[in-house]
């Protein structure tokens, strides 16, 4: 496995919606390849025919009746109470669909 | 010294021990209930758990601000039960850390040396515990945040089986891998609240409807005939030897018990660091992409685009550690890496399970050290990430595994810092590792010493 790129931080942080500083890109380089170095021990392992653990609890098609129970329901109140900006009774947060501003 | 039993209690040694160690980030008057089976016993909950009290920060600038509108589970049970909530518990961010070092607000000391760290993720739980501050805790345990901490300063901690506590309103970290725990000074005492934790619960579809156990009931039940699994793996090299010692010594006296003690191999324990670590950032990359500064509080960015308000929001409001998480899983898991990284990580847990129930099959109960080095200095890992994470060498492979275990204390070293004997039990077999915890804590009296106040 090939050392890892100031590139490639750049790209995977990228798809990580992550902004990095210059500092922060050269760190994490080294950072990584070192980790990544060690890490790869794990390739000499023969897992031909091994599947993955891809579900942990060994449970499935688990569900719940759709009812709501007192003791678990917040009010619109207990939620607008935690929330920094309300306007009339709404949660206000930055705009979505306005091109370019999210003031 | 002693533990407390009332909110009094607690808020009197919080006063004193507070300004030392830095256990909580919150603290609450919290009312005292007078019925139910901890009545007004003051408990600590790790910041990563929800709490309709106060803040939920899991130890991150990026939820300063976030108030919960509902309690976790297990939170709910606690008070149902009579407990009172005394305050949040500071954790590493996100709880990815083995040190607390990585908390947004600041190292928690450990009681026994406070130049010392008390261990993590759960190092805030595991101080207040020790230091007499509360009663007992809740901690999460992903690769052995309730264990290390818990060894790192003298109290019983619980990771239970993957599945036997409900995760609703724990704030996700590798949620393969998550388990809320519990911490006492006793192994009864953390097998009560083990007892009222515990159960499948609705709104989390990986608890299990297994039957909960008689935890506390198999406290002092004895342990005669049981076969207890000790693998050399555990105590390979860089284990410190005093370490290997006080651990050998304890797993040795389980035999004036009646227990029957066997060598095992776990040979792939090497290579858990590595499988481990790659499952739990990828799981964590993809968790933490909600945290987009639109949800979860304020965060204060000047105006931009959408997408630059995202990618500043997490570049300021996430620290170092996560930040590395992030990277390291969206790397594990981007085109043209994920099979060489995050698959063949995840085939090999599968091995790792299966050298488990192997184990299982011929040994009730498997023990070792839970740390291979006791409390280090503070700073002395912090830029090194590689050695923060080898100190979960032992840890990690149980919660691959899925299976329950939990850390008792069992002596000191000569520097007067706090060992850990690891007990591990089979899927759903909680009740067993607590038969070994308790034969173990009679025998001793660990348990009965407190950190003197700096």
């Amino acid at each position: 496995m090939d050392a890892i790129t100031p590139k490639e931080v750049r790209k995977i942080s990228a798809l990580a919606r992550l902004a990095l500083t210059d500092d922060e890109v050269s760190q994490a380089t080294r950072d990584l390849s070192g980790i990544l170095e060690h890490f790869s021990a794990i390739g000499s392992i023969d897992t031909a025919n091994v599947s993955p653990t891809d579900d942990a609890s060994g449970l499935s098609n688990i569900s719940r009746e759709d009812i709501a129970h007192p003791n678990t329901l917040c009010s619109s109140q207990d939620i607008l109470d935690r929330v920094p900006n309300v306007r009339q009774d709404y949660a206000e947060v930055p705009g979505v669909f306005k091109e370019s501003s999210v003031s | 010294m002693k533990t407390p039993h009332t909110v009094e209690e607690s808020r009197d040694a919080i006063r004193v021990w507070e300004p030392h160690i830095h256990a909580f980030l919150e603290t609450f008057e919290a009312p005292a209930a007078l019925e139910g089976v901890l009545a007004g016993k003051p408990i600590a909950i790790k910041d990563n758990i929800l709490t309709k009290a106060g803040h939920t920060t899991a130890g991150s600038k990026i939820l300063e601000h976030f108030q919960s509108p509902y309690n976790a589970t297990v939170v709910e049970k606690l008070l149902h039960a009579g407990a009172a909530i005394v305050g949040k518990a500071n954790p590493d961010e996100f709880a990815m850390g083995s040190s607390t070092e990585y908390s947004a607000y600041g190292v928690t000391r450990n009681p026994w040396d406070i130049s010392r760290v008390a261990g993590g993720s759960s190092g805030g739980s595991a101080a207040a515990v020790a230091s007499g501050e509360v009663w007992g805790a809740l901690g999460t345990d992903t690769g052995g945040s309730v264990r290390h901490p818990a060894s790192l300063c003298s109290i019983v901690g619980v990771k239970p089986t993957y599945g036997r506590v409900s995760r609703h309103g724990l704030i996700s970290y590798g949620s393969s891998l998550d388990q809320a725990g519990t911490m006492a000074r006793t192994v009864e005492d953390a097998a009560l609240l083990l007892q009222i934790i515990a159960g499948q619960d609705p709104y989390d579809a990986t608890s299990s409807p297994e039957v909960v156990g008689k935890y506390v009931g198999a406290c002092n039940k004895g342990i005669t005939g049981l076969r207890v699994g000790v693998p050399e793996e555990f105590f390979a090299e860089g284990m410190h030897p005093e370490i290997a010692d006080l651990v050998r010594t304890a797993i040795d006296s389980l035999k004036d018990q009646g227990a029957i003690i066997v060598p095992i191999s776990l040979p792939l324990t090497s290579v858990a660091i590595p499988v481990y670590f790659l499952i739990a950032k990828a799981e964590a990359s993809t968790n933490l992409s909600r945290y987009d500064g639109l949800r979860y509080g304020k965060m204060n960015i000047p105006e931009a685009s959408l997408l630059e308000h995202y990618i500043h929001t997490r570049g300021i409001g996430f620290g170092p550690e996560v930040k590395r998480a992030i990277l390291m899983g969206t790397y594990a898991l981007s085109a043209g890496y994920v099979d060489a990284w995050y698959k063949q990580a995840s085939k090999v847990r599968t091995l790792i399970r299966r050298e488990y129930e192997k184990a299982f099959a011929t040994v009730d109960i498997i023990a070792g050290p839970v740390t291979p080095e006791p409390a280090f200095a503070i700073g002395s890992k912090v830029s090194d990430p590689l050695a923060m994470y080898l100190a979960d060498a032992l840890t990690v492979p149980i919660n691959l595994a899925g299976v329950p275990a939990m850390s008792v204390p069992c002596g000191f070293t000569a520097d007067g810092l706090p060992v850990g004997l690891q007990i591990i039990a089979s899927h759903f077999q909680e009740e067993k590792m607590f038969s070994v915890a308790s034969a173990y804590e009679g025998m001793h009296d660990w348990n009965t010493r407190f950190p003197a106040l700096p």
